[in-house]
């Protein structure tokens, strides 16, 4: 029984997660033929990348989701830290995430009611007979990756900062150190783990949303997901949707790795 | 001072946070279809809810998707995680990373792939349609279920299994009755992750669920830019409520247990 | 043959192509008290665990009265184990706990509950069933594991280091307990350790392994009195253990110095090793002296005096109740019947 048990998922694995990909690769490497309609190796699609049009899709979504990661990050890292220093620490953990249990969509068009035209705050300032174009620009976008993926940065630097060791801050105020340099030179450190992890779990879904600037950009704001998105429902073209999506998740592993790094640097730096 | 300035920022952040939601809650009272301009208390869109046959037939498939989903993926995630707990290091190495892909690849990378799969597969009458919304959520949801079972079977000592079998027991009486008890924390996580994952997958079922067949999340979705029915926030108020409760529930389960034990 | 209850024959074990378990042979007698005693390494659990059926040999055969048992799983085995970390089930009750291998055997509750009781309370821990397991201490769980294999009336109890965990006095306490336990229960226990004080104050029979290999097999006295390599020498109590040349029976040369002893056998002029047991020295200031020194240390040790004396820069480690001041010159003695003489290990 222990022997033979995860041969099923083996399988599973192969069919669900690895085919699916191995697909993707391959329709990236293949044009349709207009006349015959057969799939021919071509790399046009990733030639046709180059088009200042998409390069430009493509830095913006790193720019956006970049952004709201640092957001997130300077946010985040008071909140969890302030969290993690209260009595009812769970409790409040819990009041944190709870609204992430309202439909991820619903609460993005939330953001929609309160920014459009007819809006909360333009009924606000309207008052003042101000009009503001809040909605479809690239801040509302903003707007919304930061209020979606903020706990994503909170839970695992609070994870961190709970569980780390008090003694080692009180080595450190015992040596002389000031509260700042004891953040600097002992917490933020020791709490980088829980800092890459919310970084990647920020990063990763800002780089690849296409709900977000759907509903807040409009047309203003195009992502890397939009241009999948439109390949596969609207378009049509699954050869080009395919080879954006490997770029996609070139740039990710790019990313992982890049931050694999920082994270093992400071270990060795450390001991 | 500093403790007046962490209660503000404190404040300032739930704001933030609860701000959307406040105003989908309170808004679902609303006697007009405004989401802005408040025109009195009523609960017009609770019971316009009920009689809404689109929304009800794609919370149906939202309830039926998750609860088919989670309770598969639990307990397929579960046997296989058993099975990766004693397979030699290198397999083991290798599937877990194989495992990870879902997790760590976007969202919208595994929508589209499983897509391209089915319609490949569709000379196999594969259309897409609710089974492959099903497969496509259990696919996301094992691993979560695996990674949630495999500490718990780590943090059992080896001996424990062979203890039960050294007592008489045969391999799948110790399995019952020895680890299950054992990990069931992990698979209760497992579970519940699962299920709240499904609940409110968007993008993997958008690619996979085809024409015929809409979540909520599909339908919040398409309905979005036309504006939307009051009743979807009243919808969302019900469902925000049931999950409060039963965290709550959960809350005072667990603290009456932690008393208990002490 | 008739009296041997269990028995090894030429197993090995290997992981990896490398051998844990290096083709030994050994068996033991019905109702006898057998210790497997080595650093560790050296085989002695993965030994246990092929008899308990955790482990199966990459070679060799297991005999239980005569037939062999390699192929059974563990939970057909009339053997039960106690193990290193006890591996109590924490999620079930101390009766749930001790009646588990008797609910298997669909025995009727009356009698469980009766079997179980009687268990308690030869270990000690009546009125413990409706506990749990985390709320007992080491010791406490020690014996439910204990209570627990032994309820199932096995015929060979295995105990795999099983009081490593505990402090050192309530060791000593159950190290008389389990013997007594063995005694009057007639079950014979195999009891795997790497505390040689142990194996001697519990066993009838010491098997002493390393790297493998089984290096003496004998009586706790023989053991201790006549070991057959430095190796054991070593490994049972401290040891001074100088290489020497053997001239002719009765008559060693080592650090320098002919001494008589009482071996015979070896060849003339073969390289040996001589053991000499720290309280086997005697600091002495006659004519008897062999060895002259100056004291380098004196310890006190409680029962009595470790003392390093240096001689000819050779450390010799001397236990006596009579102390002697550092920077001493002493004289050193050993008597005839206390020089052991053995094999250079190859």
């Amino acid at each position: 029984m222990k022997k033979y048990s995860a041969f099923p998922y083996v399988i599973w694995t192969f069919l669900f997660i690895l085919l699916p990909l191995l697909l993707i690769g391959y329709y990236s490497l293949t044009v349709k033929n207009s006349q015959t309609g057969e799939l021919v190796f071509s790399l046009a699609n990733y030639v046709n990348l180059f088009n200042p049009l998409y390069l430009k899709v493509f830095l913006n979504s790193v720019y956006l989701a970049g952004i709201a990661t640092v957001i997130c990050l300077i946010l985040g890292y008071p909140m969890a830290m302030i969290i993690s220093k209260m009595k009812h620490s769970q409790t409040v953990l819990l009041l944190f995430i709870l609204p992430m249990w309202m439909n991820f969509l619903l609460r993005t068009y939330a953001w929609m009611a309160i920014l459009g035209k007819n809006g909360f705050i333009n009924q606000l300032l309207s008052l003042f007979h101000v009009q503001m174009e809040l909605l479809y620009n690239n801040n509302a976008v903003l707007l919304g990756m930061v209020y979606n993926f903020l706990p994503f940065m909170v839970l695992p630097i609070y994870t961190v900062l709970v569980k780390m060791d008090k003694s080692l801050i009180e080595a450190a105020y015992d040596l002389g150190c000031t509260p700042w340099r004891t953040f600097r030179k002992v917490i933020f450190p020791l709490s980088l783990p829980g800092v890459i992890s919310g970084v990647t779990m920020v990063f990763m879904p800002a780089v690849s949303t296409f709900v977000i600037s759907d509903l807040l950009g409009g047309g203003q704001s195009v992502l890397i997901g939009n241009l999948v998105q439109e390949q596969f429902m609207k378009v049509n073209n699954w050869s080009f949707g395919s080879a954006i999506s490997v770029i996609l998740m070139l740039l990710i592993l790019m990313f992982m790795t890049l931050l694999h790094r920082i994270d093992r640097k400071y270990e060795g730096g450390t001991k | 001072m500093k403790k007046h300035l962490a209660r503000l920022y404190t404040f300032l952040i739930f704001f933030f946070l609860y701000a959307p939601i406040l105003v989908l809650i309170i808004f679902s009272f609303n006697s007009s279809k405004s989401t802005a301009a408040w025109s009195g208390f009523s609960l017009r869109w609770y019971s316009e809810l009920f009689r809404d046959k689109s929304i009800m037939k794609a919370l149906y498939y939202t309830l039926l998707c998750a609860v088919l989903s989670s309770g598969i993926a639990t307990v397929f995630g579960t046997i296989t995680a058993y099975g990766i707990h004693h397979m030699r290091r290198r397999p083991q190495k290798i599937l877990l990373t194989i495992n990870n892909i879902p997790l760590l690849n976007p969202d919208i990378v595994t929508g589209i792939s499983l897509m391209a799969l089915f319609s490949a597969l569709a000379v196999l009458r594969f259309k897409l349609g609710f089974t492959t919304m099903l497969i496509a959520h259990i696919a996301f949801n094992v691993p979560y279920v695996i990674l949630s079972v495999l500490p718990k079977l780590s943090q059992m000592p080896d001996d424990t299994i062979n203890a039960a079998m050294d007592l008489g027991a045969t391999p799948f009486y110790a399995f019952r009755k020895v680890v299950l008890p054992e990990i069931k924390p992990g698979i209760i996580t497992g579970a519940i992750m699962a299920f709240t994952m499904s609940i409110d997958d968007f993008v993997i079922s958008y690619f996979t669920a085809g024409v015929g067949v809409t979540n909520l999340s599909i339908q919040i979705y398409t309905m979005a830019r036309r504006g939307i029915k009051p009743s979807i926030n009243a919808l969302s108020t019900l469902m925000f409520v049931a999950v409060l409760i039963l965290l709550l529930l959960v809350n005072k389960y667990s603290d009456e247990k932690e008393q208990l034990m002490s | 043959m008739s009296n041997r209850l269990i028995e090894g024959i030429h197993l090995v074990k290997e992981y990896d192509g490398s051998r844990v378990v290096d083709n030994i042979d050994f068996w033991v007698k019905s109702k006898e008290f057998l210790t497997i005693l080595g650093p560790s390494g050296c085989g002695k659990t993965t030994t246990l665990r092929m008899i308990g059926g955790f482990e199966t040999p990459t070679s060799g055969d297991i005999l239980l009265s005569g037939k062999s048992i390699v192929s059974l799983p563990p939970y057909e085995r009339p053997i039960n184990t106690v193990f290193q970390r006890y591996a109590l089930f924490p999620h079930m009750s101390i009766y749930d706990n001790i009646a588990f291998g008797l609910h298997i055997k669909k025995m009727p509750k009356s009698e469980i509950d009766k079997r179980v009781s009687k268990m308690l309370s030869l270990v000690n821990l009546e009125g413990f069933e409706k506990r749990r397991v985390n709320s007992l201490s080491g010791g406490q769980q020690q014996r439910i594991a204990i209570a627990r294999a032994l309820v199932n009336e096995p015929q060979i109890l295995l105990l795999d280091e099983p009081l490593g965990a505990l402090d050192l006095k309530l060791r000593k306490e159950m190290q008389l307990e389990l013997k007594y336990m063995q005694q009057d229960l007639g079950i014979t226990f195999i009891y795997v350790t790497h505390d040689q004080e142990e194996a001697l104050t519990m066993s009838d029979k010491i098997i002493i392994m390393n790297k493998g290999k089984i290096q003496q097999v004998g009586s706790p006295t023989d053991i201790y009195n006549e070991p057959e390599n430095a190796f054991v020498a070593d490994f049972i109590g401290e040891s001074n253990i100088v290489s020497g040349i053997f001239k002719e029976d009765k008559v060693v040369e080592f650090a320098g110095t002919i001494f008589p002893c009482i071996d015979t056998g070896f060849a003339r002029d073969e390289a040996i090793d001589v053991v000499v047991r720290p309280e086997d020295i005697e600091i002495t200031a006659d004519v008897r002296a062999q060895l002259h020194g100056v004291v380098d240390s004196t310890v006190f040790k409680g029962v009595h005096y470790e003392m390093i004396v240096i001689e000819n820069e050779r450390e010799w480690l001397i236990q006596s109740t009579i102390p002697h001041e550092e920077g001493k010159q002493v004289g050193l003695y050993i008597a005839p019947d206390l020089i052991h003489i053995m094999k250079k290990e190859a």
